[in-house]
């Protein structure tokens, strides 16, 4: 799960880490007071709070340009660039043609000049199978591309997860980075030991600085805050789950949560009904491998009810896009008359007007096949998954 | 042969009066699998299906049965307390189907394996079969042929694919292990395929992967170096949009590494004959034998 700026923000301070002064904006009325906390300064930040990256390149809809992030010189140009951005959309190379909801604006004093700019990061190394720590000097750009040039630039450091990040680690990093002023290195491991906590007792996947800011008086400050969560975690963190702002996610997505579905919105017009994210996966190459190209990514999981099954159907049905539906079913505990009942509950009586192709195998397929038949003329039946393919593609053609 | 598990595999069920659990361990009692002792704190002392013998600690149930192996259902909150218990019990072998752990528990989980001699399968696993012998987990019985070849995926529904597939072409299977869909787990492809490997009655392999992490290479250069066995493969996800979460909490491109493209290329240059689509798994390993 994502959140915004203004939160991983709040939640950095929160656990000791420096981070620049500001206050987050959710309404025009809001304006006002907020500036008055913030108290004034000689020149803003103002940042759009959208889940997607990019924003400083971004557009809006309604034509306001300047991108999600400006610089104002006063207080009346905050309000000015605040209101316009409040409940606007942000389009940026993240965010498909629709953009974003701006449901938040972040206002800040701009702090430089700054003296460097650091990479702090503290994620799961799945290829060592434990927490790490990535720092580098080069900080405020992208990291995926310093780590492809200049991987060196990187230094990394394992925290071993019940012993914890210990002090020696901190230093060690610290030196690397050329931090040599004892101020300096206390702001440092302030930052590594809230990070470390955010992530270990949050059970953040990501907590992300960058740029971690050496500022003109010498002190470091997160000018800029990322942390996503883990979504196997969230059952434990109901201040986490607090934080969800369902606007920025497609609504198709948040209804499929709900029912506890795996759905991914595609550009495509196959939709796809499928148990096993391995198999919904699969669904999805071998529909492009025969030019179909699909709609949705949707693990059903194996144990899901019948009325997961019917929200399932249902969602895919309300896709204006789609051209035909697939249902690729391989059943260990799911059986294959309960995705049936699953599929007539979603149809509600109504006749499907558009093609249906069904492949299913595993526990009670061939009842399933059998009820699908019966109930819907224009249904094909794939033996296996190339036929799918095949059927699919003259489903589509026709 | 079979790796693994075997019919003298002895299963204690963690959870086993659970709804999914006692589900599965009926299909698996079915299928021959020598269910011998369940757990459920404070049900100790009665049995499940008036056969299994239920304990409140792994430990007694060590202590009573000849327990061999643990087959855990617990759900997502209590299930990395439930491995580290069968840990602490010295069970050799632990199957995890539990979905949605923590993988903050996992990270714990995985420091005591590196001081255990327990291998873990999952969490988030289909479970392991040896046809013919023994199943421990919630595969389908009907699509497996006791044969030769040894599958390793990480995916359960792809699994069942695989196996259908190769079913399907006269090809029986010494051993089926999904090791699970998350990014932080017990035993790894390379793992699997150095079993299979040293398997004298293993003839083939076939690895069934998907986008995120680097497992697969690695089980790639495990081939290229000490593989002789034909060993085929497919990766799930080459159109996958970058960045998104695919349903497995593993199954993410984050960069170039990740991606199924880069992999493909690993597999093929360790000699690892690559199934152009899913539908041609079994295909593409019968062409090579």
């Amino acid at each position: 799960m994502k959140v915004h700026e203004y939160q991983a923000k709040a939640l950095l301070s929160a656990y000791g880490v420096p981070v620049e002064r500001g206050v987050a904006i959710r309404s025009c009325e809001e304006i006002e007071a907020a500036l008055d906390r913030l108290g004034p300064m000689p020149r803003y930040i103002v940042k759009a709070q959208v889940h997607v990256g990019g924003r400083g390149l971004g557009r809006f809809r309604d034509g306001f340009e300047g991108g999600g992030v400006q610089l104002a010189s006063g207080r009346e140009e905050v309000i000015r660039l605040a209101s316009r951005m409040l409940g606007n959309r942000l389009i940026t190379k993240q965010s498909g043609p629709e953009g974003a909801p701006v449901t938040a604006v972040w206002v800040a004093e701009v702090v430089d000049p700054l003296l460097a700019q650091f990479y702090v990061s503290v994620l799961l190394d799945r290829k060592a199978q434990r927490p790490v720590i990535l720092t580098s000097r080069e900080g405020g750009g992208e990291i995926e591309d310093l780590a492809e040039k200049n991987p060196e630039k990187i230094f990394r450091e394992y925290v071993h997860p019940t012993f914890g990040l210990e002090e020696f680690q901190i230093r060690k990093l610290a030196f690397r980075l050329g931090l040599k002023d004892d101020a300096q290195r206390e702001d440092f491991s302030a930052t590594l030991k809230g990070m470390w906590r955010i992530l270990w007792e949050k059970d953040a996947s990501l907590v992300e600085i960058n740029p971690l800011a050496l500022t003109a008086v010498g002190r470091l400050m997160a000018i800029d805050g990322k942390i996503n969560f883990e979504d196997n975690g969230l059952f434990r963190h109901e201040d986490v789950v607090a934080l969800r702002d369902i606007a920025q996610e497609d609504p198709k997505e948040v209804r499929s949560s709900q029912f506890g579905l795996t759905y991914v919105a595609l550009d495509g017009t196959a939709a796809c009904l499928t148990n096993g994210a391995g198999m919904a996966m699969a669904t999805m190459d071998m529909l492009n491998s025969y030019g179909v190209r699909p709609a949705n990514f949707l693990d059903l999981g194996d144990n899901s009810p019948v009325e997961a099954i019917r929200e399932a159907f249902r969602i895919l049905l309300s896709d204006p896009h789609i051209e035909c539906l697939l249902v690729n079913i391989f059943g260990g505990a799911m059986r294959g008359t309960m995705v049936a009942e699953g599929i007539f509950g979603a149809l509600d009586g109504q006749k499907l007007t558009k093609p249906l192709v069904v492949r299913m195998e595993g526990a009670e397929a061939e009842e399933g096949r059998h009820m699908l038949r019966a109930a819907i003329p224009q249904a094909r039946f794939a033996e296996n998954l190339r036929s799918l393919g095949e059927m699919a593609r003259e489903a589509i053609k026709h | 042969m079979a790796i693994l598990v075997n019919e003298n595999t002895h299963i204690l069920v963690a959870g086993i009066t659970g709804r999914a659990a006692t589900f599965h361990s009926r299909h698996c009692l079915a299928y021959g699998s020598k269910i011998v002792a369940g757990l459920r704190p404070g049900k100790g002392g009665q049995k499940f299906d008036g056969t299994v013998p239920i304990y409140d600690t792994a430990l007694e149930a060590v202590a009573e049965q000849s327990v061999n192996a643990a087959l855990i259902f617990v759900p997502p909150a209590g299930a990395a307390d439930s491995i580290l218990e069968a840990i602490d019990a010295k069970i050799p072998l632990i199957v995890c189907i539990t979905e949605g752990i923590p993988s903050t528990d996992m990270l714990r989980v995985r420091e005591r394996l590196r001081e255990s001699d327990t291998i873990l399968i999952g969490p988030n696993s289909p479970g392991v079969i040896s046809p013919g012998k023994t199943k421990l987990g919630i595969m389908p019985s009907y699509i497996h042929r006791p044969g030769s070849v040894g599958v390793v995926s990480r995916s359960g529904t792809l699994t069942f694919e695989t196996v259908w597939q190769l079913t399907g072409h006269g090809i029986g299977q010494s051993t089926c292990i999904g090791i699970g869909g998350d990014g932080i787990h017990g035993l790894s492809h390379r793992d699997a395929i150095r079993l299979f490997n040293e398997d004298p009655e293993t003839e083939g392999i076939i690895m069934v992967g998907e986008i995120g992490g680097e497992e697969e290479e690695e089980a790639a250069e495990y081939v290229r170096r000490y593989v002789k066995k034909p060993v085929a493969a497919f990766i799930a996800g080459t159109t996958a949009p970058p960045g998104r979460r695919m349903g497995h909490a593993g199954a993410i491109v984050s960069g170039k590494k990740s991606g199924a493209a880069y992999k493909i290329a690993a597999l093929e240059a360790a000699g690892i004959a690559v199934a152009k689509n899913p539908g041609l798994i079994a295909e593409t390993y019968a062409e090579l034998i």
